[in-house]
């Protein structure tokens, strides 16, 4: 295993140096890092608290019925709304090219969070039913 | 029972967590790093380079999947993130040089990883809040993103190997005591993450998923229904191309020939269904008749084996010219297009006359072609 972490670590190391020679070639440097450290600072800073914060709501206030879904609910909206953030104002669009960005995104973002929470809904309240109907087994979750 | 809520939240940031999703997303970065590889080999080949004609969707397919396996990349990212953040704050900052050292390799990780999905996602939405040329840069900060994914998996090997040996759940999951959420509840939330983004986007180059896909960049739809990357008009050849005085130059050993519009009209024409496979990762299936490339090679007196140059209308810009290997010239249904399903060109999909070839980048398939130039 020791080789297989030298040859692997190396090799990185060495795939890093190509990629950091070609960037300082022929990539205007200055302009490309607040690119990679930007993101790096938005995540650190914004995302992941506010989804611990998300997650301590939902650990602190949700019944344990809708705690799974709820999960579902905050990480496949999470990831649609990283996404949707690309076209939802249509920055890119040109006047000259209706075939680009030819949808609407706010409706269409709006529409996605509507179906995940509705879903996250429809399966908390199976999962709540379920624990009713068995309470010896999951009489603790549906509390 | 009930469920301890600090064990619930620090639960899913275990290591056999982590490393699960971490393979996840060693292997979308991986898939993602070899098509955007093999596309920056079809548009820049060097001499051991060679891409076949067939199957003639295989780029539309290689590039799609580039596109989607880097959007699928964006939850297992975040969650993969979501596992080690305490790990930010680690007590004290830096232990040792090496310790220095390893945090710094994860900074470059994190860095380029959302480097390469921050700027994918807004190319393909036409949005360049920057200064820098995307595709060089883009280029750069794969090998960084893939290095440091290679260092990353050599420093935490020992780690990888012994929690992936072993079950995902916790004590209370496999006595099934309920745990919710649990760890494997959190794998499917993030697999769920990754259906969903890619479901949302890649209806651009799936038919059947145009409707569900409510954050596509294109819906398929355009003139003639075929969607447009570069208009006539972001091109500044609306002129050129429309007036009565455009001639096609077609190049070759045995001198230079001027064809108008009426003489490429009389040629022999054939039809052929090819799709356009924007390296955007959006495509369409399309019927285009023309003169065939070949028969163009012929008459200017080159061979199957000499490579044609394609230069058009667009004076400048990285995509004027692209160079068609032979083995896309000599195939039959390699076109200069002069129609697109049925009727004369739009002006904005390349009128008078387009390269179209099979299982290329719609880039390389020259719009407003002004000069043939068999290179022999």
């Amino acid at each position: 295993m020791t080789a297989l972490r030298l040859v692997l670590g190396a090799s990185g190391v060495v795939v890093i140096g190509y990629g950091s020679v070609v960037l300082l070639l022929t990539v205007d440097v200055l302009a490309a890092v607040p690119w990679v450290i930007g993101p790096v600072i938005v995540h650190d800073l914004l995302i992941a608290p506010l989804t611990l914060g998300a997650v301590w709501v939902g650990a602190r206030y949700l019944p344990s019925y809708a705690r799974t879904p709820a999960l579902f609910g905050l990480v496949v909206s999470g990831s649609l709304t990283f996404v949707a953030l690309s076209v939802i104002g249509r920055r890119g669009a040109s006047a000259d090219n209706p075939s680009l960005l030819n949808r609407d995104y706010v409706a269409g973002w709006l529409v996605a969070l509507a179906v995940t929470w509705g879903a996250v809904l429809v399966v908390a309240l199976l999962r709540r039913a379920a624990a009713r109907r068995q309470p010896e087994v999951r009489g603790a979750a549906a509390r | 029972m009930r469920v301890d809520q600090s064990s619930f939240t620090g639960t899913l940031r275990h290591e056999r967590v982590a490393s699960r999703i971490g393979l996840a997303l060693g292997v979308a970065f991986t898939v993602c790093f070899l098509t955007g590889l093999l596309s920056h080999l079809i548009q820049h080949p060097p001499a051991w380079f060679s891409w076949p004609t067939r199957p003639v969707g295989l780029y539309r397919v290689t590039q799609g999947v580039h596109v989607a396996s880097g959007i699928a990349a964006i939850p297992l990212l975040l969650g993969k993130l979501y596992t080690v953040y305490p790990r930010l704050f680690t007590t004290p900052p830096v232990r040792s040089v090496v310790h220095a050292a390893e945090r710094g390799s994860v900074f470059v990780l994190v860095g380029a990883a959302f480097f390469e999905v921050v700027t994918g996602l807004l190319n393909i939405a036409h949005w360049y809040p920057w200064a820098f040329f995307f595709p060089t840069a883009h280029y750069a900060v794969a090998f960084i993103a893939v290095g440091a994914i290679a260092l990353h998996v050599a420093v935490k090997l020992p780690v990888i190997r012994r929690s992936l040996a072993k079950p995902v759940g916790d004590d209370r999951e496999r006595t099934g005591e309920p745990t919710d959420p649990s760890r494997r509840a959190f794998l499917w939330a993030v697999g769920a993450g990754v259906g969903a983004v890619v479901v949302a986007t890649a209806g651009a180059t799936v038919p059947w998923l145009r409707k569900i896909s409510v954050l596509a960049v294109r819906t398929g739809e355009g003139p003639q229904g075929v969607p447009i990357n570069k208009t006539a008009i972001a091109a500044g050849v609306t002129q050129a191309a429309t007036s009565p005085g455009y001639r096609l130059t077609l190049l070759g050993p045995e001198g230079t020939v001027q064809l108008t519009l009426a003489d490429l009209q009389q040629m022999p024409q054939h039809s052929a269904q090819l799709p356009i496979a924007c390296v955007e990762g959006w495509s369409a299936d399309a019927s285009w008749t023309g003169v065939r490339v070949a028969e163009l090679v012929a008459r200017a007196g080159g061979t199957v084996d000499d490579d044609v140059v394609f230069e058009s209308l667009q004076e400048g810009g990285a995509y004027s010219r692209s160079v068609l290997p032979a083995r896309h010239a000599r195939d039959p249904l390699t076109l200069l297009a002069l129609q697109l399903n049925g009727e004369p060109l739009d002006l904005d999909h390349g009128f008078p006359c387009r390269l179209i070839a099979p299982s290329r980048p719609g880039v390389l398939q020259t719009k407003w072609v002004e000069r043939i130039e068999v290179v022999t």
